[in-house]
């Protein structure tokens, strides 16, 4: 754990607002890329992290700082965006075309990095929630399993099990990009 | 390389492009927003829940208020226990059992074994 990110909850603790104001900066990224790939849409994610991050402040009591204070908060952003998520009934993935990241349109000479970042985000789209968050949490944010497990929880068989499935079907979703992509990702 | 799903470690061309998708543009304006909206809404971490406070008083309250109850329970009983038997006589004591009304109200004559079980010899 960063003794840094320890210290500045602790003065925020005891009611310093520019150290929160720090830990909202240290960790602004993280929960704005997990809520977002909660919710898939950018506005809705700030909108989650947000109030993520003042559901922490009120809460911060109740963070224990002889632990880290990434998994604490990231629990609060997984809570605050499925919340948010069921209260506007959002659902990403059935609004993302089909065929985006499907085998039916393959790349072409003019594909682009851009196309391509377009299909893998409509295939991350049509993941099962949990699953999204997992593998964000595990490939992006450097999160243990044992963590993830923590923040959704769930079982660590769970997590090992979302994160194998996610980038499976990931992978399989984005098979026609191969040969653009084959030292990348796929 | 290829990567592996089965692999248990982390993926990273696989977390560098999800990073690129779901990065969300600047992070200045948004740590900016937040702190704003903390200020208007004056959220503090000290101030607890009017709930909270009310829970944490009405723990021990009520602990106290029981063991106030138990014990003033126990009191009433005991002394009205100590009264009963300090006024009851050997006649009281008579004509309340059963035995005794039996003596009186039966048809027939008691049966010489249940008089001697009643009077023991002295």
């Amino acid at each position: 754990m960063s003794v840094t990110e320890s210290t500045l909850a602790i003065r925020a603790q005891a009611g310093d607002l520019e150290a929160f104001g720090e830990l909202v900066e240290l960790f602004s990224g993280q929960a704005r890329r997990v809520a977002r790939a909660v919710l898939g849409d950018p506005d809705d994610g700030d909108d989650a992290a947000q109030d993520a991050f003042l559901s922490a402040l009120r809460h911060l009591k109740r963070y224990d700082p002889s632990r880290p204070f990434g998994p604490w908060l990231m629990r609060i952003v997984a809570n605050a965006a499925a919340d948010r998520r069921r209260r506007r009934k959002v659902r990403a993935a059935e609004e993302l075309s089909e065929s985006t990241a499907g085998g039916g349109v393959g790349p072409d000479v003019e594909t682009d990095r851009r196309a391509f970042l377009e299909a893998f985000q409509s295939a991350l789209a049509r993941l099962p929630e949990r699953q999204r968050m997992a593998v964000t949490l595990f490939d992006v944010e450097g999160y243990s399993h044992a963590e993830i497990a923590d923040i959704l929880g769930i079982p660590q068989g769970t997590v090992r099990s979302d994160v194998f499935h996610a980038r499976r079907r990931l992978r399989l979703a984005l098979t026609c990009w191969q040969h653009h992509w084959k030292e990348e990702v796929v | 390389m290829r990567h592996s799903p089965f692999d248990h470690r982390p993926w990273r061309d696989l977390g560098r492009v999800l990073h690129e998708v779901l990065e969300a543009g600047d992070n200045r304006v948004f740590v900016t927003r937040v702190m704003a909206e903390i200020r208007a809404l004056d959220v503090r971490p000290f101030r607890s829940d009017w709930l909270e406070v009310l829970g944490a008083w009405a723990r021990p309250g009520l602990a106290a208020a029981a063991a106030l109850v138990a014990l003033t329970i126990g009191l009433t009983i005991s002394s009205r226990t100590t009264v009963a038997v300090a006024e009851t006589t050997a006649n009281d004591a008579l004509q309340a059992s059963t035995e005794a009304s039996v003596l009186t109200v039966a048809a027939n004559p008691p049966d010489v074994g249940f008089l001697l079980a009643i009077f023991p010899e002295r």
